[in-house]
């Protein structure tokens, strides 16, 4: 049985307008500005970023570990799908493998061009040290890639044209090559609670060591901080988990009604409002030893100079604490509350504070640095701009993982196991 | 001049070495890996190897009472390693005590015992070597700018330009003594491992022979700096810190036991030229 | 015959009187180990095959006017072996290179001056500030100079000062205009330009304080040098303005929806299984 897909369509007086062809012309001019920049970072070099020795790591990284959150929800449904087998989450599941494929391939791109020697990118594999956080989290990036284009292969075969396509009777080896994907698909499937169990297993290691890769360094004061590794897990989850929600209320309830049911997608957002929750008793309770039991004259100069120059604080309390707080009641409450409309405003929350927590971590030991003063030791403030390259290559990556989505959505039918 | 040269060629040909045991130890690595399937064991016998300690294990000692800020080390360092103004290994600032007193604060990389760029780096392009320098291998560097993050001294220095041709303090303090680092890789302070390694060959003994021992220290005109062999109790660096009544070394909190030790600033020493 | 024989006696004699009287006339000036013109010019052709760059500084040097070339102050270390390959050159203390001609017996007398420095006190040598090859100064750009170099608290209130206004600057105090290498000042320093008392009346009306010449100490503090406060810091994470305003229409979109539009979907539907 065929999914059928229903497209939305822009209500403009009386004309109904389908709007998907102008949303692709933006995205491909999108790419199209996104190449230029890509295209003068690697002829150029990192010179033409606003990056510097004081300041070594920017946009990209703060893009690599938002993009890396927002593909956090993959890991927690291939657990409750394969292991958990929970046959109700199976459809939302495919839709969250699709979000973790595109939330790694996006972090790999900007990492890319975020590398001094990009033409190394594969040292890691090969030269391998594993004392560093940085080659665990490319082992981890690069092996659960593999797994998610894996899981990937089954949801993208399920397409009619591997079924049945014109081009099959002009060109036989079409049909061929079509069938042998769909047989490697269909026995990737079969594997799918050991690539789900490989999959947990690299995922959390990876996202807790994205957390352990700021953790470790000692000398930046906020940073070294024993908690990070859990932060960034919960908030890859909360933040992963609520925009698989988001998306999914559009995914399903609009575009395809009726192959999931409501109740699936409230669980979504419970679960998603729990683990926020969860995230922000742990934030709080992380800045009261950072910041309130801590003897550490650093990290209080070191807050000090964060608040002078941004609302660092401000950020912190609204932004990651008192937000979440309400998102995450609302859409624990969702079942009482059976409301898509307030429910989808309010799961806007937990994405953007798991993006502004991973921006804040990135930035509050590199903006504020202590000084190797040996008597008195100071914070030096730094300052960064990102330039238009920096935009022009975000613009690539952003564009490239909305193209896909767009994509995937509009011609992937997401059937569920019964329907096959 | 002839010392630079022959220096230079020693240098060179020493880098070759060290790069193509490191590829062979890599390759090894790799293909233990491939055997066994696990990785711990043979990075363990890697590191083991690799640890075994040389007899000499080089220090650097920064009289702080004798710096005068002329920069000297800072100008000969440029030199030397053909450093651009925003590229400099070494740094001189200007700090004061808690008393308000101003002092000079003279910054090479500390080569630290527990240097967290080693312990941060993906590929292994930084490492230790036997005699407890902190050295790069510019082949496998990826450019990632972890270790500039993990340096708690900013010692390091991202190459996001090309390298320039010729530092503006050469030929006046002194010439380039070793290659170009390619743009997009982080580079360091060597503590002069060209001239180190050059130097024992030849005979002579970093520390005591200007030949052998890092370019800062021989270019600085007061002798605040003092290097030499740890374990050797005779070396210059181990008769200072022997008669140094008390050393600090910079950010002891963290545990990275730097090589480069400090005297610090005594109130009683009255220096002529420290800045007010 | 013999007159001939006999006048060649003399001249013999005179010739090699004249040679020895020359050899320890040398040799009192210490200038016995300046090689002639035409060696140094030999000397330097070998050298250059290879030491291009010192050469070059060299050859507009003081030391290339009075020939003193590269062999008079690098010695070969090993006078068996064969450069480049077994025996380097090498320079040995500053005793026997730069005081061998700049030293106590020369006329300049730099030794002794240096001797009774500050400079000699804090270890200071000849390197310290020339520059070998050229003989020049080592820091001598246009942003600073070799003095400012270390003293650069005396340098901010040397230009402050009237008589950086008048053109002088280090040397012509505490170097008697460049020679005396003491940098020390005597009673003469300042007297020497400032000949009579009527100066001293001129330079008040000019608005220099009394009680500031005896203590050069308040003069410092009058002198308002680099005392611009400190600008706020600037730093921070800049972005354009249009990222906080994309972000603001986003989530601004998003409250105008969940507050005005309508449900998304159509209506409840159990799944058809």
């Amino acid at each position: 049985m065929q999914t059928t897909i229903h497209r939305p369509k822009l209500q403009i007086g009386k004309h109904s307008v389908d709007i998907f062809p102008y949303w692709m012309g933006l995205l491909v001019a999108g790419l199209l500005f996104g190449l230029v920049g890509a295209f003068t970072v690697l002829r150029d070099g990192l010179q033409v970023t606003g990056l510097s020795n004081r300041v070594p790591w920017g946009l990209w990284i703060s893009i690599d570990l938002s993009s890396i959150a927002m593909g956090g929800s993959a890991f927690v449904f291939g657990v409750i799908v394969y292991l958990l087998r929970l046959k109700r989450f199976e459809t939302i599941g495919k839709l969250a493998v699709l979000l973790g494929f595109l939330g790694y391939s996006t972090a790999g791109m900007v990492l890319l061009f975020d590398l001094g020697q990009p033409l190394r990118f594969w040292h890691p594999v090969v030269f391998w040290q594993p004392h560093s956080l940085l080659w665990e989290v490319t082992m981890c990036v690069v092996l659960y890639l593999t797994v998610l284009v894996a899981e990937m292969a089954p949801i993208v075969v399920e397409h009619p044209f591997f079924t049945d396509h014109p081009l099959y009777k002009k060109f036989p080896i079409v049909k061929k090559a079509a069938s042998a994907a769909k047989t490697i698909a269909h026995w990737l499937h079969k594997a799918g609670p050991a690539l789900a169990i490989i999959g947990l297993t690299l995922s959390l290691l990876h996202q807790a060591s994205l957390g352990a890769t700021y953790s470790v360094i000692s000398g930046r004061g906020v940073w070294f901080n024993q908690s990070a590794p859990v932060q960034f897990v919960l908030s890859a989850m909360s933040g992963g988990t609520a925009l698989l929600f988001f998306l999914g209320v559009i995914v399903f309830r609009v575009m395809r009604p009726g192959t999931v049911e409501d109740s699936a997608l409230y669980d979504v957002a419970r679960l998603s409002g729990g683990v926020t929750l969860l995230l922000t008793y742990l934030r709080l309770w992380d800045w009261a030893v950072t910041n309130y039991y801590s003897f550490d004259r650093n990290i209080s100069l070191q807050t000090e100079a964060l608040n002078a120059v941004a609302p660092y604080s401000l950020s912190f309390w609204i932004g990651q604490a008192l937000l979440p707080i309400i998102a995450g009641s609302v859409l624990l409450a969702a079942k009482s509350i059976r409301s898509f409309r307030y429910l989808m405003a309010f799961a806007v929350i937990p994405i953007f504070a798991a993006i502004l927590m991973r921006w804040n971590y990135n930035f509050s030991g590199l903006i504020a640095t202590p000084t190797y003063a040996p008597f008195t030791p100071t914070i030096i403030v730094n300052s960064y701009a990102p330039t238009w390259v920096e935009f022009s290559v975000a613009a690539l990556v952003i564009s490239y993982w909305l193209l896909m989505f767009s994509l995937a959505i509009r011609y992937l039918p997401f059937k569920a196991e019964n329907e096959r | 001049m002839t010392e630079h040269e022959s220096k230079q060629v020693n240098a060179e040909e020493n880098a070759g070495t060290t790069r193509r045991d490191f590829l062979k130890l890599a390759g090894a690595m790799v293909a233990a890996a491939g055997v066994t399937q696990f990785i711990p064991s043979a990075k363990i016998a890697a590191r083991a190897a690799s640890e075994e300690e040389s007899k000499h294990q080089w220090g650097m000692l920064i009289d702080i009472n004798r710096c005068i800020g002329c920069q000297y080390c800072t100008f000969a360092c440029d030199a030397v390693n053909n450093l651009a103004e925003d590229m400099r290994y070494c740094v001189v600032t200007t700090e004061t005590t808690q008393s308000g007193d101003e002092f000079f604060l003279s910054r090479p990389c500390m080569h630290c015992e527990e240097a967290p760029c080693v312990h941060v780096c993906p590929v292994g392009a930084t490492y230790k070597r036997p005699d407890g320098i902190v050295a790069m291998n510019y082949d496998l560097c990826i450019g990632c700018r972890y270790c500039q993050i993990a340096c708690p001294y900013e010692a390091r220095v991202f190459n996001w330009k090309k390298p320039i041709e010729l530092s503006p303090q050469s030929p006046t303090f002194g010439y380039p003594e070793v290659p170009n680092r390619p743009r997009g890789v982080v580079e360091k302070c060597t503590f002069c491992s060209h001239r180190i390694d050059a130097g024992l060959e030849r005979g002579l003994m970093p520390g005591v022979d200007s030949q052998a021992t890092p370019a800062c220290v021989v270019a600085c005109p007061t002798s605040a700096r003092v290097f030499g062999d740890l374990n050797n109790p005779e070396s210059p660096i181990s008769e200072a810190l022997a008669n140094a009544k008390v050393t600090l070394r910079l950010r002891e909190e963290l545990s990275t036991k730097p090589r480069v030790y400090y005297i610090p600033p005594d109130p009683k020493t009255e220096n002529p030229f420290q800045g007010s | 015959m013999k007159p001939t024989k006999s006048l060649l006696f003399i001249a013999g004699t005179l010739t090699l009187f004249a040679v020895f009287a020359a050899l320890v006339l040398m040799s009192a000036q210490t200038v016995s180990a300046i090689a002639p013109a035409e060696a140094a010019q030999q000397d330097l052709k070998d050298c250059l095959r290879c030491h291009e760059q010192p050469a070059t500084l060299w050859e507009s040097s003081p030391h290339r006017e009075h020939n003193v070339s590269c062999t008079v102050c690098h010695k070969l270390a090993d006078s068996v072996g064969t450069h480049p390959e077994t025996s380097k050159y090498t320079v040995e203390s500053e005793e026997t290179t730069c005081l061998a001609c700049h030293g106590s017996a020369s006329k300049e007398n730099v030794a002794s001056e240096m001797a009774a420095s500050q400079h000699a006190a804090v270890g200071l040598n000849c390197v310290s500030c020339h520059e070998q090859h050229s003989q020049g100064l080592k820091v001598a750009s246009e942003a600073r100079t070799v003095c400012e170099n270390c003293h650069k608290a005396e340098m901010r209130n040397m230009v402050e000062s009237t008589h950086f206004a008048a053109g002088l600057s280090c040397v012509n105090c505490h170097m008697g205009d460049g020679k005396d290498h003491s940098m020390n000042i005597s009673a003469s320093t300042c007297s020497d330009c400032h000949t009579d008392l009527h100066q001293a009346r001129e330079m008040l009306d000019a608005g220099v304080e009394v009680n500031a010449m005896a203590n050069p100490k308040a003069l410092v503090t009058q002198v308002p040098a680099e005392q611009t406060p400190p600008t706020a810091p600037q730093g921070g994470v800049h972005l354009p303005a249009w990222v906080y305003a994309l972000a603001g229409v986003i989530i601004g979109g998003v409250a105008a929806w969940a507050a005005f539009g309508r449900e998304p979907g159509s209506a409840n539907r159990k799944n058809p299984n």
